[in-house]
């Protein structure tokens, strides 16, 4: 049987009855979004390795111990687990995650990018560093949910849950996000 | 006259959240209201700046978790 056409809950399925195939699936269907999300939350790639295999270990343990109830809801399950794990990261440190900007390390520059080309990756790179600054220079709520919803592709009311506000405050952040990085456009007169 | 959308909604209508009723309504607004359509296209400008290509994780990341599953793996449901 092919694995990629099935949905998360039946690859979860098939994984819980032995099919390891099935759990590669799952981590090559959402691996980008998990990795991207939890890369732009902590800014360092090896930290970003390290909490992306924390996660899905966290997954993997979760689902076999059968705790696992939120059908139909795998990446939000996974992002919760991942952006938590960020969280506990930052308490440790017993430092806020956007204190300081990435300026002067263009972590971009460290990434595997996929399915690129020589021609795409000359272009990507202009995008990426302009990209980067918009969403360094986001104050951290905003960022939180620039983040969660647009490379996790959570929907507002997953974020709301997740970072325990109101949906219209999840709202609020996103539309100021998206005002804040126009003016920033047009003060930096850039083109993306 | 009371506005069938709030700014929230404009948001909502941008990542594809909203109902179809209220899609219909935004929709209308937007075709309706020029100032509007014009904070719309910001936003919508705003986002689409965001776009680029995904990161990915290490091959060796992906390949260690793949390890940690099959060493972990009960031995009565182990193909």
């Amino acid at each position: 049987m092919q694995v990629d056409v099935l949905s998360d809950k039946d690859l979860i399925g098939q994984y819980l009855t032995g099919d390891e195939a099935s759990l590669e699936c799952l981590i090559a269907r959402h691996k980008d979004k998990v990795f991207t999300s939890i890369l732009f939350i902590v800014k360092d790639q090896a930290l970003a390795e390290d909490v992306f295999q924390d996660t899905f270990i966290k997954v993997i343990d979760t689902l076999r111990s059968g705790k696992y109830k939120e059908e139909g809801k795998f990446l939000p399950w996974v992002m919760r687990i991942g952006y938590n794990l960020c969280i506990d990261h930052f308490r440790r440190l017993k430092r806020a995650p956007t204190v300081t900007t990435s300026e002067g390390f263009d972590v971009f520059n460290l990434l595997d990018f996929a399915d690129g080309n020589a021609e795409d990756d000359v272009i990507m790179d202009q995008t990426r560093t302009k990209v980067r600054n918009l969403i360094d220079h986001l104050p951290e709520e905003q960022r939180e949910v620039v983040i969660l919803r647009h490379y996790s592709e959570l929907s507002f009311k997953e974020i709301a849950e997740m970072t325990n506000v109101s949906i219209n405050t999840a709202l609020g952040r996103m539309r100021y996000a998206l005002i804040n990085m126009r003016k920033m456009i047009a003060e930096k007169n850039m083109t993306l | 006259m009371q506005q069938p959308y709030t700014q929230d909604s404009l948001v909502r209508f941008l990542y594809g959240e909203t109902s179809a009723a209220e899609t219909d309504a935004v929709q209308h607004a937007l075709d309706a209201d020029f100032e509007l359509r014009e904070r719309f296209e910001l936003l919508m400008a705003s986002s689409e700046a965001l776009n680029c290509r995904l990161a990915s994780p290490k091959s060796r990341t992906v390949a260690d978790l793949l390890r940690y599953s099959r060493s972990t793996a009960p031995l009565e449901t182990t193909r």
